[in-house]
């Protein structure tokens, strides 16, 4: 018995193990929470998803269905035993369960996060760098000035200008979907077709899928990356006046170093955790950008569910962000783990 | 100093070359894959079509006869045909089973994909279809339907028949969605019954004179497919799911329609395929595959508009978005007639409403020529309280005209005339239809004229709809645009003013005549067409009487389409104004050959 319970100890001073349980208890309140919104906001749910004229039995019948004519609890009691069964209950709308429908719609979602993670670091970085290491030169101020349009125009704004500049007037890239017709017999496999159509072989329909992945990633991605610029300027101009870097300088060691090794590092600490929340934010803010480029993605989905109250695919959406949400923190504190001691040192010392 | 320098340099270069090592294994298995693969998948093969040849005018639907093919003669033996294709836009992409779908997207869907019993021509005569002849008994309770034969599914090939119908119809009732609505007050479901492989009997609870009308809404299917998708356990008892869980998918359709479901990229598009085996008629023509988007984003629109990318827009962009893609070389822009009518509804018993004199006189105020041109131009005026679309419109006794002199007269003549400031008129418009909030100050402005205190109100649609079901609760005045659900004036005047419509957001004149009530029943009861337009036009007339609906527009809606390369039957009037048959695909002809030209 002892021995049992100083094994289940040593599991939990893990620190992942222990954020993995605080994660689960996080995900039962949301889905709590969310599970109640839901079902107490006013109107008949049924009659707002399937309309007026939809006859009182069937009415009935869904309501059965759904179990809305038993308590809260008890609904909620047998939600969870659903998803226990990787079921996420029925969709008022696609008559499917909701869990399939974002097996078919999340991939698609995921594809954007990524792609929005990718073109953040690629954007931010450099743009920190070279606004951070001379702080008011003419390129720290292009570059604010360039930050300052980046936050303050939406994103489905700049979906609309880059549709409108790159489709519209020059022609250059698609403006709806996520590979041209003459690619769509690509097998898919993991549904994030850039992974799908290098699976397949096909180096054009690759090719094909990242010029369609361009304005809706940008469009999502250009704000937060310039504000994350933004943040690695100032924590680049701070780290540049510290004792440590005026004496690297006075030892002689090469200011390329100075800068990419020594200021860079800590200046990414602030960066990252900020980076990691807008990049989870894509999965739930994305509606327009998918809408207005005919994305297929879960946050139009998500988007449709909340118009016609359809309850299951609220919850499972909110459900699905949540764990995203959860996953990219996760990914993020390993990293700070990684590139910031003093966090490996207290976790060190807490356990 | 230079050991922390040294250990520092250590931890960077791990993550550099584990960065490097992952590149370095994605770019080889690309490059393996791509370079064991034999070929570069292609544009799927298409069936050859019909050379190109000259615009014609596409032919007027009518009887099918005997079943024919598409020709596939190439054009050249060496040159490839080239593909028509089709893509139009819709609010959503489309709901593929016929028991549950009910919107533009999947109307127009089913159309294309399933076939009807009969068919309806653009002024509302319904001529055969899968049923080459039908018959009614005396007291109009049992109608009597004779399938065509040789008719055959698209994924069996199975032929259709009277069980088939029943199924679909059994099914509809049981799942209750989609059109379900029209049948299940009308439709005695248990006495219905097939009487060979090709006659059915389809037993009425009450008599009802436009039954053939809602059998437009009633897409038969392929039965032992449907069955042999059944999932169980499911919300039907021993029918499971009925078939729903596998329709939804989209991996294949149950129907034997002129188009046949070839992919379902969900949340996305829907693409549709000629069908070889069909057995009616195509325009010459007629597009070869199909693509109905699902988004109305106005930009997106005019991009793909322009890019030649889409041939026929949604109803749903503004009026200046449709202006300005009608400047595109190529493109105009049509009108086409729907069943659906603008009006601003009175209550009839709320004060001073419920005086017949105050609700002529707001007739005589308003101004409904501004209603058109100031706020809505392409829209067509209204008459009555039909459209002046649907089978049994009748002209009202006198047109109403903006006449302020009239309109103060006939106010002195109510019982409110001289304290009309103590009532003022509450008038909801709705929130998500920006333009109602213009025709909504309209009405205020005219009103005012006269001496009448108006308030407007701006609600959302669920508001509104939560309003509109008790008396209690309903404004004075509410906008609304209602839809006639067939084709005949008697699905109008039931919706809008008989008292089982009381409470239900498409009404809000709670006129509680029961005389009124009996003559609507009466005349929907009547078999005889001619006796049944009669006492249409005789009740439109007395509701005209007795003034409780303002009537706007007879409902237009607004398509852009690629006129120099594609022929739209619907945009000359040719396709009936019932939901989803202006985008009957097989009258719709494409010219790849003229899209060309406009790229060049």
């Amino acid at each position: 018995m002892g021995k049992t319970k100083a094994f289940f100890k040593s599991i939990y001073k893990n620190v992942f193990v222990r954020r993995a349980l605080r994660s689960l208890l996080s995900l039962l309140g949301l889905s709590l929470l969310i599970f109640i919104l839901a079902r107490v906001l006013p109107g008949d749910p049924i009659k707002t998803a399937l309309g007026p004229d939809i006859p009182e039995e069937v009415v009935e019948r869904y309501r059965e269905m759904l179990n809305l004519n038993k308590p809260l609890y008890l609904q909620y009691f047998y939600w969870l035993m659903d998803v226990f069964q990787l079921k996420l209950g029925r969709s008022l709308v696609t008559i499917r369960d909701v869990s399939a429908d974002i097996t078919d719609f999340f991939p698609a979602t995921l594809e954007l996060l990524l792609a929005s993670a990718v073109f953040r670091i690629i954007v931010a970085f450099p743009l920190g760098v070279l606004s951070g290491r001379k702080p008011g030169a003419t390129m720290d101020n292009a570059i604010r000035v360039l930050a300052y349009v980046g936050i303050c125009i939406p994103t489905f704004g700049w979906a609309i200008i880059l549709q409108l500049v790159f489709a519209y007037w020059l022609n250059w890239l698609p403006a709806i979907g996520r590979i041209s017709e003459e690619f769509m017999g690509i097998p898919k496999v993991t549904g994030l077709m850039t992974i799908d159509s290098l699976i397949s072989g096909n180096v054009p329909a690759f090719i094909d899928v990242l010029k369609h992945l361009l304005i809706p990633t940008v469009a999502l991605s250009i704000g937060g990356a310039v504000q994350e610029a933004r943040i690695l300027r100032a924590g680049m101009i701070e780290n540049i006046s510290r004792d440590y870097v005026l004496n690297m300088k006075s030892h002689g060691i090469p200011e390329r170093i100075i800068y990419f090794k020594y200021v860079l590092k800590p200046s990414i600490i602030a960066v990252v955790p900020t980076m990691g929340l807008d990049v989870a934010s894509t999965v739930g803010n994305a509606f327009l950008v998918e809408s207005i480029c005919n994305w297929p993605g879960m946050s139009r989905y998500g988007m449709m569910a909340m118009l016609r109250k359809d309850l299951n695919a609220i919850v499972g959406v909110v459900l699905v962000i949540g764990i995203v949400y959860i996953v990219i923190n996760t990914i993020t504190d390993i990293i700070l783990y990684a590139i910031d001691p003093r966090i490996r040192l207290k976790e060190r010392g807490e356990s | 100093m230079i050991p922390v320098y040294g250990r520092f340099r250590l931890g960077l270069s791990k993550l550099y070359i584990a960065v490097i090592l992952v590149v370095v294994v994605v770019a080889i298995i690309a490059a393996v894959t791509y370079i064991t693969t034999p070929t570069v998948p292609t544009t799927t093969p298409t069936t050859p079509t019909t050379p190109v040849t000259t615009p014609t005018t596409p032919t007027t639907p009518t009887t099918p006869t005997t079943p024919t093919t598409p020709v596939t003669t190439p054009t050249t033996p060496t040159t490839p045909p080239v593909e028509r294709l089709l893509r139009f836009s819709n609010a959503n992409v489309p709901n593929l089973d016929p028991a549950v779908g009910s919107d533009e997207a999947s109307a127009i869907y089913f159309i294309n994909v399933y076939d009807t019993l009969l068919y309806p021509l653009p002024n509302g005569t319904l001529i055969p279809h899968v049923a080459e002849r039908w018959s009614v008994s005396e007291d109009g309770l049992v109608w009597t339907f004779y399938i065509r034969r040789g008719i055959k599914f698209h994924y069996t090939g199975r032929e259709l028949t009277a069980r088939d119908v029943e199924f679909s119809l059994r099914r509809l009732f049981t799942i209750g969605r989609g059109f379900a609505y029209l049948f299940t007050p009308t439709v005695d479901i248990n006495k219905t019954k097939v009487l060979d492989d090709y006659t059915i009997q389809i037993v009425l609870k009450k008599p009802f004179g436009p039954f053939p009308y809602i059998l437009l809404r009633l897409y038969i299917l392929d039965s032992e497919l449907v069955i042999r998708n059944i999932k169980t356990p499911g919300p039907y008892g021993e029918l499971g799911d009925y078939g729903t869980e596998w329709l939804a998918g989209g991996l294949a359709d149950a129907g034997s329609g002129p188009y046949t479901l070839a992919e379902y990229r969900r949340g996305e598009s829907v693409v549709l395929r000629k069908y070889a085996g069909w057995w009616g008629k195509y325009a010459p023509n007629a597009p070869d595959r199909v693509i109905m988007l699902g988004t109305t984003e106005p930009t997106t629109i005019l991009t793909l508009m322009t890019r030649r990318e889409l041939e026929i827009t949604d109803t749903w962009q503004s009026i200046e978005n449709y202006e300005a893609m009608s400047r595109i070389n190529g493109i105009r822009l049509t009108t086409l007639p729907t069943l659906r009518g603008f009006y601003f509804m009175m209550n009839t018993q709320k004060p001073p409403l419920d005086d017949v004199h105050v609700r002529k006189a707001i007739s005589l105020a308003f101004d409904y020529e501004a209603a058109i041109e100031g706020i809505n131009p392409y829209q067509k005026r209204g008459w009555g309280p039909v459209p002046s679309t649907l089978v049994g419109f009748c002209q009202p006794p006198v047109v109403l005209e903006r006449n302020v002199t009239a309109a103060v007269e006939e106010l002195k003549k109510s019982k409110y005339w001289g304290s009309l400031s103590e009532y003022p008129i509450v008038i909801w418009w709705v929130a998500e239809v920006p333009w109602e909030e213009r025709a909504a100050l309209l009405f205020k402005a005219n009103l005012e004229e006269i001496g009448l205190r108006v308030d407007v109100v701006k609600q959302p649609w669920l508001s509104v709809v939560q309003g509109l079901s008790t008396l209690e609760t309903s404004p004075h005045v509410v906008t609304v645009i209602n839809t006639a659900d067939y084709m005949e004036a008697g699905a109008m005047l039931m919706k809008r003013y008989h008292s089982s419509a009381y409470g239900k957001f498409y009404q809000n004149e709670w006129l509680y005549l029961p005389e009124l009530d009996r003559m609507i029943e009466d005349a929907i009861a009547t078999v005889d067409l001619n006796s049944r337009l009669e006492k249409y036009c005789e009740i439109q007339h007395y509701v005209f009487n007795l003034y409780p609906t303002l009537y706007v527009y007879d409902y237009v809606d607004l398509r852009a389409y690629q006129a120099y390369y594609v022929d739209f039957p619907a945009a000359r009037g040719e396709a009936a104004p019932l939901l989803g048959y202006h985008l009957e695909c097989r009258w719709i002809q494409v010219y790849p050959e003229k899209r060309a030209e406009l790229l060049k």
